[in-house]
């Protein structure tokens, strides 16, 4: 599957980013988000607001403190469902209070490892195949 | 006792078949040579195409008037906006809308959120 970069409108000059269109699937709801593909997260990280929407429960998930971006955040991990285009998984995701980001994060154990993905920042494309076998 | 392996001399390439092998290279500017023992490939700077610059203007144009706020987005249509993304999903059932995105467009797209630890 070839996807463009999401362009953003910047204060002084927009900006291409490699994000993609994910659901997240919740007892309550399926709630699609925007997701920077970040290969410099180790772990999927979703802003909290999303679990909340979707209907996870976090409430059996142990509280971790976590750094990102700088910012030191309380973040719940949980196993959820995951779906970009047909392909569907499950994986870790750390919902995560405050947070103060426009996108979720898909890391390396939580996506890249269900997906090969080849990002062509000159064309502003990319790349993503499911790892299906 | 284990003899210690025999030094190999490093190999020499073949410059021809290197030129055929990097002729593929020509029309983006890089130039093979030698550094050393070492191959080298100079890489020119990329262009991003133009077709691709002006879809991405269009595609900002149409956020930039939400920067800061949560919006639903459907086959390139923001269907909904609000200050929060639970206002956003409300309005996007009540309006029976299914597969929208919902996100915040963000004030500063250069910011890093990446590089998540722990």
């Amino acid at each position: 599957m070839r996807f463009r970069f999401e362009h953003l409108p910047g204060p002084s000059a927009d900006v291409a980013r490699p994000a993609l269109e994910v659901a997240i699937l919740g007892a309550a709801e399926t709630i699609t988000c925007l997701c920077l593909v970040d290969s410099g997260s180790l772990h999927n990280r979703f802003g909290a607001w999303v679990a909340d929407l979707a209907g996870i429960d976090l409430h059996d998930a142990a509280e971790q403190t976590i750094g990102i971006g700088g910012v030191t955040i309380k973040a719940r991990t949980v196993t959820a469902t995951l779906q970009l285009a047909e392909f569907r998984w499950e994986a870790p995701v750390s919902f995560c209070h405050p947070w103060p980001f426009d996108f979720q994060l898909l890391g390396q154990h939580g996506f890249l490892r269900w997906f090969t993905v080849s990002i062509d920042a000159a064309n502003e494309t990319f790349d993503v195949t499911a790892n299906t076998e | 006792m284990a003899t210690p392996p025999e030094p190999v001399e490093p190999e020499r390439r073949d410059h021809r078949r290197w030129a055929a092998a990097t002729s593929s290279l020509g029309s983006r500017g890089a130039r093979p040579y030698c550094f050393g023992m070492q191959q080298v490939v100079h890489l020119a700077e990329p262009a991003t195409p133009a077709e691709v610059a002006r879809a991405g203007r269009a595609a900002a144009e149409l956020l930039r008037p939400f920067r800061g706020r949560y919006v639903g987005r459907l086959n390139g249509e923001i269907v909904a906006v609000a200050d929060a993304p639970a206002e956003v999903v409300d309005r996007l059932r009540a309006d029976h809308v299914v597969g929208a995105v919902v996100f915040r467009v963000p004030l500063d797209p250069s910011v890093d959120p990446g590089g998540a630890t722990g």
